[in-house]
């Protein structure tokens, strides 16, 4: 895995809307709104953003089609790993010591 | 093409990290409605006690084994997040003992005669369980 920063996940709700797919795998929107402090337009932009660039896929499923249900992609789960392993060595190289420190 | 602009510094990535964590927890943590604490609870009992059959055994221990995961599922599907592993370490530990009280009193009415150990182990796997679910409506609240 490489770490890199992605700009489609970069924006704080598009990296929370993805972390949540990961830790519940397939999530109705409603479970990602309520834990969100977006207005519903301003989700759905969020994860029209998502989707447009492959990383989300949105689908409704069984009887009710009012419920819309997402998970993360292949390549969306790829780019997040990225990202956040970007942010950890952003974190992790800012804790190290700098290298005349102990001259 | 959309770009990050600025890279973020240590103290922003350090927050978007913890924001992280906060909402993987939270989904984690969505509420379970009561009734399927005593469905569960109930029917990893039944697990227990289908060793107790004469004929039938493995039919009747899938039967139960796929109504455990029919329900679950199907309750994870009307709360939204059908997928999401609870983080109350309690809870997990004690679904995994009352699990080892059901394989346990499989295993134990091949090997003795009476039934009472078999009916002790299937009521410690409701008991246990039922704990584990108290354990859990306490870390995650009740369904909205």
């Amino acid at each position: 895995m490489t770490a890199k920063l992605d700009p489609v996940i970069h924006p704080t709700h598009r990296l929370r809307i993805c972390a949540m797919l990961v830790a519940g795998t397939t999530l109705e929107l409603s479970v990602i709104k309520n834990h969100l402090d977006l207005s519903p337009s301003a989700l759905s932009k969020q994860v029209a953003a998502l989707v447009d660039a492959g990383y989300v896929k949105q689908e409704r499923l069984g009887a009710d089609s009012r419920r819309v249900w997402l998970s993360l992609t292949r390549q969306g789960r790829k780019a997040y790993r990225g990202h956040v392993a970007a942010l950890q060595e952003i974190v992790s190289t800012a804790a190290l010591p700098p290298a005349d420190a102990h001259r | 093409m959309e770009s990050i602009g600025q890279v973020p510094n240590p103290a922003e990535a350090r927050d978007a990290l913890a924001s992280i964590d906060d909402v993987q927890r939270a989904v984690r943590d969505t509420p379970w409605p009561a009734w399927l604490y005593l469905i569960n609870a109930v029917l990893l009992g039944a697990m227990a006690l289908t060793s107790l059959l004469h004929e039938h055994r493995s039919g009747a221990l899938l039967a139960v084994g796929l109504t455990v995961v029919g329900v679950n599922v199907t309750a994870g599907y009307r709360i939204g997040a059908p997928w999401a592993l609870p983080t109350s370490r309690g809870f997990l530990a004690a679904v995994a003992a009352s699990v080892y009280c059901v394989v346990a009193a499989l295993a134990v009415a091949d090997l003795i005669e009476p039934t009472w150990p078999v009916v002790v182990l299937a009521l410690a796997a409701t008991a246990i369980y039922l704990t584990g679910g108290v354990v859990h409506r306490r870390s995650t609240g009740r369904p909205r």
